[in-house]
């Protein structure tokens, strides 16, 4: 029977429509996980709340909260919590299936959610955030805990929110539960190597690339869009295993040196001057010119939809790694699959983060902790697996690795669907 | 019967067999009285009637059991038997025997066994689906990860656990892998698991010819039974260098002197239910001149006459209560090895413990982890169990029952009686 269209979205779909889409197109390859496809498109739970708190001149304001659990087929929901003014239900729907998508690819025991509140973080005090988190934490807290939904950091939410967020989660059950969110200070049971997690899987993932197509890294080159947390660890990194980084671009400017950036020299820099602007080890650049520069690597780790038919010509770099989430958009996926640039998805390449976020839950579940070793080989062994299997994938059906990693992501997530039956 | 012990309403079948062996067991371990009474007498029998509703539109009701027979060294943890064969008795013995094997492999685990008087083949998939949900539902209360762990059985497959799994994970309103174990390994299952049962028997021979000095590299075996544990340990038997010259099934003997060709008897068998062919009657199988038996199929599979035809150096019971009682005396008496279930049949339940911890913790090992783990594990109870026995001058059967008794009597004895 064909289902009726959720109803609580307006005509416009907005993000949501677009990872609708994405189902869309892989139904093809999902064989007999097919008609179960619909489960998909209809997120599993979604709670809009009521957010009023205090202000610090007395009134009371309102805010509008949201939390959505898209899929628990696999484990709990797991996704992060964002304060920006513009998000909307139907964004947040999106983030939390393309989080359900994210794990599965990866191979993580999680479903996929996603939270939001529609605010300006920067126009309230810090005390005011505090009771903003600490409310829509409490009015969202029957949906969280550490085996139902486990929030982690997203745009304009830290390491501060989450220590708000577990202690107020901790308070209203009566006991510490560090493993209701992830990306917590180290002192409140967060993991080590989370820092470098999301930069460190870019090069574990581009390498393994890398390795199916013979190219060495020991002397390749590499230029960042991007040099916040995820291009300066990628950058340090692929320079520790003996690339040379030729080129950075960042909201300030382009710099680049051929015979090789420093990447521990810049982050000084950087974190003195505000940009790569004026380095004074390299050459100035016009923006424009960074996408043509010859290159065996490169690695968009800043904005979405910064790679499009404008420029994707151009780009002349053997492995495009998307360090940041959706930096190519299709019309230029089309282009660079056709110039035969490898390019490996966002799905996996960006997916150190979350990995160590699993991490740090089942550290804490345990309350015992590993070293950043440790937790620096099994990033390393997860994602390798998770992009063997998206590898076999793309070969067997002929396909970009980008359509594989949600065949394989899909199928997974059907896969257990199926196993577990329709309750009751 | 000396010891004052719960009496099942009808067919006391296994339940009598646990009685037996206790009280035999009795005689050479110094178990203290209460630890007997609590063993004489499971924590907790539970008969659930179980009202499905049939692709007919019709309503049916099956009989459901869950027994919970000791809980002193750890929640409770057994298998479901879906068969028509079941009843509270065999369920009573079938926990009975659970709690003995988790103590002689060190398992923090009591013992429990479950099931339902049905034939599951009788049943479309869908009616086979709203049966275990029931099942699962009407004892949602009395199970758990850290109550009481449900299994495969007789019966029972990975689908089913994915069943049960989801109705009580969507009752309790988060998702519970660990409530039960032999899940499909999308939802939680564990790495070598589909053939743990086969492997700890190859590792329990292992161990037993480093131990006693018994042949290995060229060693004949035979192998009774060529299901789950039968195939999979031939296949670990032939990788250890042993050959498999013969393997049997209800219908008939398959026989080859200088060793079978274990993998493709498997493809076979697993494409048509059969063996390529039928050299030799089911029973002919135990007079075959080979270093070792392994009783792969039911209980009471050998008695004395089979016995008495044999001519293995050591037979291995890989199914729970192969031998009669009668077959294991005469063996015993020519000196015959009878290597007991409790110890060749610990496999399945060691790697239900294995994924049970990897579920707890939701981190996931490697197959090279799991099986370095497993090995380990078998390593230690086969030097436990040959230790007590020698420390007894036994056979192996009571070295693995002292054993158990013996850990059981600690924990109860340390837990004291409540409250």
């Amino acid at each position: 029977m064909k289902s009726e269209p959720l109803s609580y979205l307006g005509k416009d779909g907005g993000p949501w429509e677009i990872f609708t889409e994405q189902i869309d197109r892989v139904i093809p390859y999902l064989g007999r996980l097919a008609p179960l496809a619909e489960s998909l498109k209809r997120p599993k739970r979604v709670l809009i709340v009521d957010v009023p708190i205090h202000m610090d001149d007395g009134t009371v304001a309102h805010f509008e909260g949201y939390r959505v659990h898209h899929n628990t087929a696999r484990g709990p929901a797991k996704g992060g919590v964002r304060y920006h003014p513009e998000v909307t239900l139907s964004e947040v729907m999106a983030l939390a299936a393309w989080m359900t998508i994210k794990n599965a690819a990866v191979g993580l025991p999680y479903g996929g959610g996603k939270g939001g509140i529609r605010v300006d973080p920067r126009k309230l005090s810090s005390h005011e955030l505090e009771r903003l988190t600490r409310r829509y934490t409490s009015e969202i807290g029957t949906f969280l805990g550490p085996d139902r939904d486990i929030p982690a950091p997203d745009v304009n939410t830290g390491e501060r929110e989450m220590a708000w967020m577990m202690d107020t989660f901790s308070m209203n059950v009566g006991r510490t539960v560090p493993g209701v969110v992830t990306g917590k200070p180290i002192a409140l049971g967060g993991s080590l190597g989370r820092r470098d997690a999301t930069g460190r899987g870019v090069f574990v993932t581009a390498a393994a690339a890398a390795a199916k197509i013979g190219l060495p890294i020991e002397g390749s080159r590499v230029i960042l869009q991007g040099f916040g947390n995820v291009g300066n660890a990628a950058a340090r990194i692929f320079h520790d295993h003996g690339a040379r980084v030729i080129a950075v671009q960042d909201h300030t400017g382009t710099i680049y040196h051929e015979a090789g950036i420093d990447p521990y020299d810049l982050s000084r820099y950087v974190a003195e001057m505000g940009g790569v602007r004026g380095y004074p080890k390299a050459e100035p650049l016009p923006s424009p010119e960074f996408w043509a520069i010859p290159t065996e690597f490169l690695i968009p780790a800043a904005l979405e939809k910064q790679i499009t038919e404008h420029n994707a010509w151009r780009i002349q770099a053997k492995i495009l790694a998307e360090g940041a989430n959706g930096p190519t958009t299709p019309a230029a996926d089309d282009i660079l699959q056709e110039k035969g640039v490898l390019v490996v998805p966002d799905v996996i390449a960006n997916a150190g983060g979350v990995t160590v976020s699993y991490f740090e839950w089942v550290q804490d579940f345990n309350s015992y902790f590993w070293t950043e070793e440790e937790i620096n080989a099994r990033l390393e062994r997860v994602l390798r697996n998770a992009f063997e299997a998206v590898w076999q994938m793309a070969e067997e059906k002929k396909i970009s690795l980008r359509t594989a990693a949600y065949v394989v992501a899909a199928t997974r997530v059907l896969e257990a669907r199926a196993l577990r039956g329709l309750y009751p | 019967m000396a010891i004052p012990a719960y009496r099942p309403p009808e067919d006391p079948g296994l339940w009598d067999a646990f009685l037996e062996r206790l009280e035999k067991t009795l005689k050479v371990a110094e178990i203290h009285p209460t630890t007997v009474e609590y063993l004489a007498h499971p924590k907790r029998l539970v008969t659930v009637s179980l009202p499905v509703v049939m692709d007919d539109g019709k309503v049916r009701v099956f009989q459901g059991y869950r027994v919970v027979h000791d809980i002193a060294r750890g929640p409770a943890k057994g298998g479901v038997r879906f068969h028509p064969g079941v009843t509270l008795g065999q369920t009573a013995g079938l926990a009975a025997w659970m709690t003995l094997k988790a103590a002689v492999y060190d398992l923090p685990f009591g013992g429990a066994a479950g099931g339902v008087a049905v034939d599951p083949r009788g049943l479309s998939k869908r009616e086979l689906e709203r049966l275990t949900r029931r099942y699962t539902a009407e004892l949602v209360n009395l199970i758990g990860p850290d109550i009481d762990i449900l299994g495969p059985d007789v019966g029972t497959d990975q689908q089913v656990m994915a069943w049960i799994m989801d109705t009580y994970s969507m009752t309790v309103g988060s998702t519970v892998p660990g409530v039960v174990t032999g899940k499909p390994h999308a939802l939680g299952g564990t790495e070598g698991r589909d053939d743990a049962a086969g492997y700890g028997v190859a590792r329990v021979l292992l161990e037993l010819s480093q131990r006693r000095g018994l042949p290995l590299r060229g060693a004949r075996v035979a192998v009774q039974g060529f299901g789950q544990v039968g195939g999979t340990f031939a296949l670990h038997a032939a990788a250890l260098g042993l050959k498999v010259v013969a393997v049997s099934t209800s219908r008939g003997t398959m026989y080859q002197e200088e060793g079978l060709p274990v993998e493709a008897v498997l493809r076979h068998y697993e494409a048509t239910g059969e063996l390529p062919r039928y050299d030799l009657s089911p029973e002919e199988l135990f007079a075959l001149p080979v270093d070792y038996l392994i009783l792969a199929a039911l209980e009471g599979a050998l008695d004395e006459e089979g016995a008495k035809a044999l001519q293995a150096k050591a037979v291995l019971e890989a199914a729970n209560f192969g031998l009669t009682q009668e077959a294991e005396a005469y063996l015993l008496g020519k000196g015959v090895m009878v290597v007991p279930d409790l110890l060749t049949g610990g496999g399945g339940l060691l790697a239900s413990y294995l994924e049970w911890v990897q579920d707890l913790n939701m981190f996931f090992w490697s197959e090279e982890e799991v099986r370095q783990s497993f090995a380990k594990s078998v390593a230690k109870a086969v030097a436990e169990v040959c230790a007590k026995a020698e420390a007894l001058n036994g056979d192996l059967r009571t070295g693995a029952l002292a054993l158990a008794l013996e850990r059981l009597n600690e924990a109860t004895r340390l837990r004291g009686v409540y409250p």
